[in-house]
């Protein structure tokens, strides 16, 4: 008996240090030498959801509360597991019970917090899955006010209420409490991006990254914020396109020509360019230092040449050929044409290297 | 028949006769699923581990995964093919093949003495009969092999056998295997200790474990103390924060910087696939001052392991430089499977066409486009590090490799 007690708090110290596969070996043995042993079970379901296996975690988490009915943690493990499998209804349930049994202990209410927001995820207007969330997750923040966690998930459900600053309070909070708090970092980061500030976004991200580069969510996001912020020298660089033709067409249809034409498309021309070049230069300098080799400046850069040069094209002509613009007509909209098409796929494909949509770090919450 | 009691009461019987027959406990346990007994078949799975640890069909019956299929014997069969079948090796050049079979055998001795914790090694394991890795030899033997080996010219230069290499990279690639080549070359004078040598379930007892390790080490100076997965040891503190482990890592740094007793003549390795996961105080100069990239197999490297990984198995016409081009990325592991799964794909056609055949070429090209190198996460992460925490330069080995292969 005692070599199993032994065998388990082993188990225990394995699975601190984050070492599942491990465990797993070392709690089967135990299971199988005591079947009837409910905190065996419970540790190997813990191992299993650790390990990614939440399909065997809530087998072993069921068996221990067959086991051993009145354990807050074996429902709370059957919760977990059952929000990692999808079955949030049944996790919202057992993480309750895990609750009536244990109404003193943070983890349960924090728990229930966060398997109430999971079944309230994706559908708008589920309100009173939210509030239990919020009602759950400040009954955990007075349990345990020290915990980052609890303020962690705190910052989720207001975040999910619509809430933005009371979420990026309790974001903060848990940095003060763990600054090394990586979700927390990259949650601050969503919530700068959602605010239309890039720059600070990729700020939080790198952070976020330099925490917990095994996370290459982190990295992710960066690339989205970097996306985001190439998003305004892109659209520039349509109006520019557009802009061209305009002039070009605009001195067609006037029909001026001679030095005051030319000297107008040149100074176009410049504007556009120097237009493109200083917002590109603002996005560049809001980004930090880190983020701004992922800038997709040679692609952009090719887009802007290619635009331009529809309306050196009509330069040219009128240079060359002079007073004979209306006879080159058709090779010139033929060339502008090819010219806008070309160089709007060059910026979408440039955009759609980018993953648009963010994604964020699941929970990282301990079990 | 499926669950026929008087079967199952006579198969207990046998196993009451004959209780260390571990495949009879097994094939009782199974039964006993079937029937719908699980409490009884974890309680014999339970007796299988106790004779068996490592029993794989037995774990299997208790984590509640399915259990290993027993639909056909691969490796039976392969062997009962290879008795029918001679081996016969037909390689471009020959002459490189001999050294990649000696790594085997030295493997091999390695394995036998990989049980006992807090010991020396014993293998006969050389660095060279690690193929291709020229940089990671060479830095190895100027970190320590050759002051070790050159105690006069160590005093002359003035070079302190202290302080730590840390070898890292993707997983699979030969960390390991360089560490087992390093304790062959200096034979009792390598300590080679793993997370589960130190872990314990008192408090406390870890931190001893440690202190033992490193008093043993002081003691039989100069030697290497090999710490392998020293994420686990080591980790960020701060990732630690109501565990008992944050002790170990302080323990780990104490023992490392001690004031009270020298460190002289104790140097340390250590391997880790997540250097990031480390706590930054072990990176300090005196503890693991230096970092050493082991990357994943270069192409002579690639072919040696080929050759390796296919000595013992009947094979015609295989050319391992052809499949080294092929394998650009993969890791030792990832070769070692290709091997497998050619052999897989060998057997199977033998099978169907009731006639046994060779493993050629063909199989081996198909293995490789069936089976994705497995670095890919590991990379994901590493770029995440050389662009957003490479503070100090740290990763700059790390980093220029990402550019040459355009994943920067």
């Amino acid at each position: 008996m005692n070599d199993v007690a032994t065998q388990l708090s082993r188990a225990d110290a394995i699975l601190a240090a984050g070492r599942f596969a491990e465990a797993i070996t070392l709690v089967a043995a135990v299971v199988g030498a005591e079947p009837d042993n409910g905190r065996a079970w419970s540790l190997l379901a813990q191992a299993q959801i650790g390990a990614g296996q939440p399909a065997e975690g809530l087998a072993a988490a069921q068996r221990a509360i067959q086991l051993d009915p009145a354990s807050a943690w074996a429902y709370r493990l059957r919760s977990i597991a059952q929000r990692r499998t999808g079955q949030a209804r049944e996790a919202l349930d057992a993480a309750a019970e895990a609750c009536r049994l244990d109404p003193h202990h943070w983890m349960n209410h924090l728990n229930l917090a966060q398997a109430a927001l999971a079944e309230a995820g994706g559908q708008a207007g589920h309100s009173s899955g939210l509030q239990l969330a919020q009602q759950a997750s400040s009954t955990a923040r007075r349990l345990a006010p020290n915990e980052p966690s609890v303020h962690y998930v705190s910052g989720q459900v207001s975040r999910a209420l619509g809430e933005p600053a009371t979420a990026r309070a309790h974001f903060e909070q848990t940095l003060a409490l763990d600054p090394e708090h990586s979700s927390a970092v990259n949650e601050l980061g969503r919530l700068t991006l959602e605010f239309g500030k890039p720059g600070d976004a990729a700020r939080h991200f790198v952070q976020a990254a330099r925490i917990a580069p095994g996370q290459s969510v982190y990295g992710h996001n960066v690339e989205v914020a970097v996306a985001r912020a190439e998003r305004s020298v892109r659209s520039l660089i349509r109006w520019v396109i557009y802009g061209s033709w305009l002039v070009v067409i605009a001195a067609l249809v006037v029909a001026q020509r001679g030095l005051a034409y030319r000297i107008v498309m040149l100074a176009v021309l410049g504007v556009a360019a120097a237009g493109v070049a200083v917002c590109w230069q603002i996005q560049l300098r809001r980004m930090p230092k880190e983020a701004r080799p992922l800038f997709q400046g040679r692609s952009m850069l090719l887009a802007l040449g290619v635009s331009l040069s529809s309306l050196l094209a009509g330069v040219a002509v009128e240079e060359f050929v002079p007073g004979q613009l209306g006879n080159y007509l058709l090779p010139v909209v033929v060339f502008m044409l090819a010219a806008r098409f070309a160089a709007f796929k060059i910026l979408r494909d440039g955009a759609r290297k980018r993953y648009d949509q963010i994604s964020r770090r699941s929970e990282a919450v301990k079990a | 028949m499926e669950h026929d009691p008087a079967l199952l009461a006579s198969l207990r019987r046998a196993v009451e006769a004959v209780p260390d027959d571990v495949g009879l406990r097994l094939h009782l346990a199974t039964l006993l699923i079937e029937a719908g007994q699980r409490d009884a078949a974890i309680r014999e799975a339970g007796a299988i581990l106790q004779l068996d640890p490592a029993n794989a069909g037995a774990l299997a019956l208790i984590t509640g995964s399915e259990p290993a299929r027993q639909e056909f014997d691969w490796r039976a069969a392969e062997s009962e093919l290879a008795d029918v079948l001679p081996p016969r090796f037909v390689s471009s050049d020959g002459a490189a093949s001999s050294g990649a079979e000696g790594a085997g055998e030295a493997s091999e001795a390695a394995d036998k003495s990989e049980a006992l914790p807090f010991d020396v090694e014993h293998t006969t394991l050389r660095l060279a009969d690690v193929a291709g890795m020229k940089d990671v030899k060479q830095r190895l033997e100027a970190a320590f092999l050759a002051p070790m080996r050159n105690p006069e010219l160590r005093r002359l230069y003035g070079k302190s056998l202290r302080g730590g290499l840390l070898m890292y990279g993707p997983p699979g690639c030969g960390k390991t295997f360089i560490a087992r080549a390093v304790a062959g070359e200096l034979g009792a004078r390598f300590l080679a200790v793993s997370f589960a040598d130190v872990v314990d379930s008192m408090l406390g007892q870890s931190e001893r474990n440690i202190h033992a390790l490193f008093g043993l080490a002081r003691r039989s100076a100069p030697c290497v103390v090999f710490l392998d997965e020293v994420d686990a040891i080591g980790q960020k503190r701060t990732q630690l924060r109501h565990t008992p482990m944050r002790a170990v890592v302080n323990q780990l740094l104490l023992e490392l910087d001690d004031a009270t007793s020298s460190n002289e003549g104790v140097f340390l390795l250590a391997a880790t696939n997540h250097p990031w996961d480390l706590d930054s105080a072990l990176r300090r100069p005196g503890r693991f001052d230096r970092t050493l990239l082991v990357l994943p197999p270069d192409q002579p490297a690639r072919a040696a392991i080929f050759r390796f990984h296919l000595r013992d198995r009947p094979i015609e016409r295989v050319d391992p430089d052809r499949l080294a081009k092929l394998t650009d990325g993969y890791s030792g592991a990832d070769i070692a499977h290709i091997c497998e799964s050619a052999a897989e794909l060998a057997l199977l056609d033998s099978v169907r066409r009731g006639e046994a055949r060779m493993i050629g070429q063909a199989d081996l090209e198909a293995a490789v486009r069936e089976v994705r190198p497995s670095l890919g996460p590991w990379f994901d992460a590493a770029r995440n590090v050389a662009l957003f925490a490479n503070e100090g330069g740290a990763y700059d080995e790390l980093a220029a490799y990402l550019k040459k292969k355009r994943l920067l």
